[in-house]
């Protein structure tokens, strides 16, 4: 589950985390894989099954 | 809302490879931030510090109230919470002094060495029967040299008071008047014994009598009655002071300060009050009123 606001997104019940750079984020959630692009990516709050990003995001993309 | 956080650095090439070792511990992140190309800052829950530890991360810094409090129990810190503790919680279920309110030195001595030897010091508390027993042994001992006695307790002191015998007061009765010392406008009368031949508020002059010795009866016979008490009584009084040194910049102070030295020492000030400042003849003069409240009843042949 995504919960989008301005400058943050908050990902519930993900299972990995595959990129974490400050202009890119990836992560696999239900068999699929979601692409989160912007500036100045970091993350505010992890735990195991949510991650909270800060950031000026630019586009969401799922593949 | 968690109560502290642990700051925790570490450097790393692979952060995701971190990441993914630390959801496999349970454990949550906040703050997650970039310092340079390997180095990475983050604060964790105080409360998850024993996974904190099983994952050998170092602790840069903590905050939050629950650091405080885990830093109370370390050593030497621990000894002033000890104290503290000890202090606010302990001290206080027990006697460590006793205080005696009496007038008589030889029982009062004789009541610390009693008390000395029944509690001894850092007694716990007494509970109401034990200190019904101690009154019951202190007035039966004390019988013959005190008339009322109260024991109690108040925080950590154990107080003890008295009064003498009426038997041990010697009281004798004079057969004089009281007259007044000086002229006055009565204040108060606190007369034990006699007959009071003034008001409140009346005005009374050097050598009135204020108290008489002797009263009339309903036959119109005098009769002789002791006198005891005490008149007060607003008097007043002007004071002057000079001083010829002109340079002086304190001058006024200087004047005030020597009248204020020549004021009696057995009166009580009501008011005090600046007549006048002058130079006279190259004399600095400051002249002061004063209201006394005084004891004015004096005993006629004294």
């Amino acid at each position: 589950m995504l919960c989008i606001q301005k400058n943050r997104i908050l990902i519930k019940h993900y299972q990995l985390i595959i990129t974490l750079e400050s202009t890119i984020f990836e992560c696999k959630m239900n068999q699929q894989i979601i692409s989160i692009k912007g500036k100045n990516i970091e993350i505010r709050y992890y735990s195991q099954d949510e991650i909270m990003l800060m950031g000026e995001f630019t586009s969401i993309i799922f593949s | 809302m968690n109560l502290g956080y642990d700051y925790i650095v570490i450097e790393t090439n692979d952060i995701v490879s971190f990441l993914k070792e630390t959801k496999k511990h349970q454990l949550t992140l906040f703050h997650l931030h970039q310092l340079d190309a390997l180095r990475y800052s983050f604060y964790v829950p105080i409360y998850q510090r024993y996974i904190t530890s099983s994952m050998h991360l170092p602790i840069q810094k903590s905050i939050g109230l629950l650091h405080y409090l885990f830093l109370i129990f370390k050593f030497p810190q621990i000894i002033f919470t000890l104290a503290f503790i000890s202090t606010l919680f302990i001290l206080p279920h027990y006697i460590y002094d006793y205080k005696i309110t009496g007038s008589l030195s030889i029982v009062n001595n004789q009541l610390q060495k009693d008390l000395n030897k029944q509690i001894q010091m850092m007694h716990p508390k007494l509970t109401y029967p034990q200190i019904n027993k101690l009154y019951d042994h202190l007035k039966r001992k004390y019988q013959s040299e005190i008339d009322y006695l109260n024991v109690y307790q108040k925080g950590s002191v154990l107080h003890v008071e008295y009064t003498p015998a009426s038997h041990n007061q010697k009281t004798v009765l004079k057969y004089q008047d009281y007259i007044a010392k000086k002229d006055g406008i009565i204040r108060q009368l606190d007369v034990k014994q006699g007959n009071v031949l003034v008001k409140v508020n009346q005005y009374v002059k050097k050598g009135d009598v204020l108290i008489s010795h002797q009263i009339e009866d309903t036959k119109q016979q005098i009769k002789m009655i002791p006198t005891l008490g005490s008149v007060e009584a607003y008097t007043y009084q002007y004071i002057e002071a000079s001083s010829s040194n002109v340079k002086d910049k304190d001058i006024f102070a200087y004047l005030l300060f020597k009248i204020r030295s020549q004021l009696p020492k057995d009166v009580k000030i009501d008011r005090e009050k600046v007549l006048s400042y002058d130079i006279i003849e190259k004399k600095y003069v400051l002249k002061m009123q004063y209201v006394f409240i005084e004891n004015i009843a004096i005993r006629e042949d004294s």
